[in-house]
């Protein structure tokens, strides 16, 4: 049997969605027993070798959307498509190819690897059940993953078990699994967030590498906007709040002109090191007037789902803001766009504190 | 900076961890001291011995782990030749810890209520009346921003990741330490608590004038939070200074250089960020002379061959390293380090 080659695009597919490689369009889903819908109504387009970073706090059904694209979860209601043919309307080979084409890297990998597995069973099992290698190449096959991620390629190193590994090397093996099906779409859910601050740059610089390789596309989902800017930098942003997308556009425009009230509050959250901006910072609280004080849900009923915790919010946001157009495709839901700009400037620019980047002793 | 009463010293402490065929020490001859207006922040990668320091401050280094010398001093008191009594009243009471991964931290099957009865039952010597106590731990409820008494009958499953990390802080409060520790108190929380998190320890720092150590291998939090640090390597200290020194002074430690480095930063643009070239020794593996030699930009002969002292002032500011030291010691320190004799290529 031989190595299958790229992904054939189903016969007779429709072409909605020229292009897409994967299209979730309208998608909803209500976790039972839950009052509000995990996800209401969201669409997305991610297109061959792109990079869409998902951006929100915990519970803000980022995980839920990835889960979704994956085909792990079915949405109660809304379409995923893959290449084009809706997935609920696959045949159980598409089915199979489309859970090929798109592969997860989740959050931890203390839970993700099986403990009682060694690594060659572990990056064995999938290529085998979906014959991409023969028993015989296995080896040869692992060995090559192994340098793929850095790892060192050795049939000693393939006999350990993940407790022998530090967390870096775990999320290496997690993302060694995923490209062991030569994936179209990989779904990084929070791929960086468990491992060390200094261990992510190398982790995000392999999958950018093993992009520029295999012109694979990632959705990757997390909370820390300095890890997005670092790893979308020419990517594109969708910011979530509580089932809604409330901002999307290109990582620059989003970051540096954010669009959106709730971006503005995560900018403003997230650690910087830098001690003299944070002092700043804190004497001006009152002045940047962004600081929750207390993490309160979302709205219930309609209107704009960020209200309860918005600095700006009016008696006009009990209607839903639509996604308003703010030139170069980026678009946020709110209703005072101009608002929003001031609010950015005074959390971004953090009055005359001059943002000094470390200065090496070396130049290396 | 530094300034109020030495509330903790840590003198010369090793802590080893006895396997069957080796003994590897995982803290090894640690010295710095921590002043009641301290934010102190032990800094480091997973591996270098900081959660196992911070274990050591409360005599509760996990098996096999075995402090094998050195002191901890509360308050000038020695913990190591206390009773078992004493160390058990001092801790909460104290000196009290919130440990990594709060979440798991609390009894999934008891009210969070009930818990803190039990701590307040264990310390009479604390609140005599037991309702003060509760009334106590209400009102630190609401300092970590969380609504009071509606708190104490939730059982843990109830409260999301971030409110469990308050709900552990205020309960570490309970009983009026002098000294909270925590363990990577902003690990595994989204950028919105991990705000709320530094907001409520500054806050609690400010009013019930609490001593703030915390573990973290973030220095981007540090920059939130501490006014001193101290950071390890490979179970050494490798450099011990004022916040300012840390992120403005160029005067850092290669290892504290590279750290700072490796943070994708969200103010700057593109990818700036650059990950440390090789990984932290292992405690079986350690390399001769000094222990980041091996992945320092800087290091020269000397650095493969000797241990770097940790010169300076260890209660303030002290740093290990050779190229750095020598050029410490120049006569006006104002020479530009060259990596002249670097032997990592630069």
């Amino acid at each position: 049997m031989s190595v299958p080659g790229p992904i054939a695009p189903g016969a007779g597919r429709s072409l909605t969605a020229a292009g897409a490689l994967v299209e979730v369009d309208g998608v909803s889903h209500h976790f039972r027993g839950q009052d509000r819908p995990a996800l209401d109504s969201v669409s997305l387009r991610v297109t061959d070798g792109e990079i869409v970073a998902v951006v929100g706090e915990s519970g803000c059904g980022k995980s839920t959307l990835g889960r979704i694209c994956c085909g792990i979860i079915e949405p109660t209601h809304g379409t995923v498509h893959y290449r084009g043919k809706a997935v609920s309307s696959m045949s159980r080979r598409e089915v199979r190819q489309f859970r090929r084409g798109v592969q997860m890297v989740h959050q931890d990998p203390f839970a993700s690897l099986n403990p009682s597995l060694t690594l060659r069973t572990t990056l064995g099992y999938a290529a085998s059940y979906h014959r991409i290698v023969k028993r015989r190449e296995l080896n040869d096959f692992l060995m090559d993953l192994l340098r793929r991620v850095d790892l060192d390629a050795s049939a000693e190193f393939l006999d350990r078990f993940p407790h022998q590994l530090s967390g870096g090397q775990r999320q290496r093996v997690a993302v060694a699994r995923a490209l062991s099906l030569n994936p179209k779409l990989i779904v990084a859910d929070e791929a960086v967030s468990m491992l060390d601050v200094s261990m992510r740059v190398s982790v995000l610089d392999l999958l950018l590498g093993l992009q520029q390789d295999t012109g694979m596309a990632y959705i990757f989902i997390s909370h820390d906007l300095g890890v997005v800017r670092y790893f979308a930098s020419d990517g594109r942003i969708v910011v979530m709040f509580y089932g809604v997308i409330v901002e999307e556009g290109a990582t620059e425009d989003v970051i540096t002109r954010p669009g959106h009230p709730y971006t503005c509050s995560l900018l403003q959250s997230l650690p910087v090191p830098d001690p003299r901006r944070a002092r700043y910072r804190r004497q001006n609280q009152k002045a940047a007037q962004f600081t929750p004080s207390e993490v309160s849900g979302p709205a219930a009923g309609t209107g704009c789902v960020f209200r309860p915790r918005c600095p700006l919010a009016q008696d006009q946001c009990t209607q839903a803001p639509p996604m308003t157009d703010l030139g170069g495709n980026h678009a946020a839901a709110c209703w005072f766009p101009d608002k929003v700009a001031q609010l950015a400037t005074s959390i971004l620019g953090a009055g005359d504190v001059t943002v000094t980047p470390p200065q090496p002793l070396v130049e290396r | 900076m530094g300034s109020g009463d030495a509330v903790l010293e840590v003198r010369n402490l090793s802590v080893d961890f006895a396997l069957p065929t080796t003994r590897l020490r995982a803290v090894d001859n640690v010295s710095f001291t921590v002043y009641a207006d301290d934010v102190y922040a032990l800094v480091g990668e997973s591996g270098c011995g900081k959660s196992t320091l911070a274990a050591a401050l409360l005599d509760l280094v996990p098996e096999p782990g075995v402090i094998a010398s050195g002191d901890v001093l509360l308050r000038g008191t020695n913990v190591r030749s206390m009773t078992a009594d004493q160390v058990r009243r001092a801790r909460m009471a104290q000196i009290a810890m919130v440990f990594q991964a709060a979440m798991s931290s609390f009894n999934p099957v008891v009210t969070i209520g009930s818990q803190v009865e039990h701590v307040l039952e264990a310390h009479p010597e604390v609140w005599p009346d037991r309702r003060e106590g509760l009334e106590y731990f209400d009102h630190l409820l609401e300092m970590v921003r969380l609504p009071g008494s509606r708190m104490r009958g939730r059982f843990e499953s109830q409260l999301s990741g971030g409110m469990k990390q308050r709900v552990a802080i205020a309960f570490a409060c309970v009983l009026k330490p002098s000294i909270l520790v925590l363990d990577e108190p902003t690990t595994a929380l989204d950028v919105v608590n991990q705000r709320l998190v530094i907001d409520v320890l500054k806050d609690l720092r400010e009013k019930l004038g609490v001593t703030v150590v915390f573990v973290t291998h973030d220095l981007s939090v540090v920059a939130e939070l501490a006014t001193m640090v101290a950071v390890m390597y490979a179970g050494r200290m490798v450099q011990i200074a004022p916040i300012d020194t840390i992120f403005y002074d160029r005067r850092r430690h290669p290892y504290v250089q590279a750290l700072l480095s490796s943070i994708p930063n969200v103010l700057q643009p593109g990818r700036a960020a650059r990950s440390i070239p090789g990984q932290v020794p292992r405690l079986d593996q350690l390399p001769p002379g000094c222990r980041f030699a091996p992945r320092c930009p800087l290091a020269e002969q000397v650095c493969l061959r000797d241990d770097p002292e940790l010169i300076g002032d260890s209660h303030h500011n002290a740093v290990a390293c050779h190229p750095l030291n020598r050029h410490n010691s120049a006569a006006d320190g104002g020479q530009e380090l060259v990596p002249g004799r670097a032997v990592n290529g630069a």
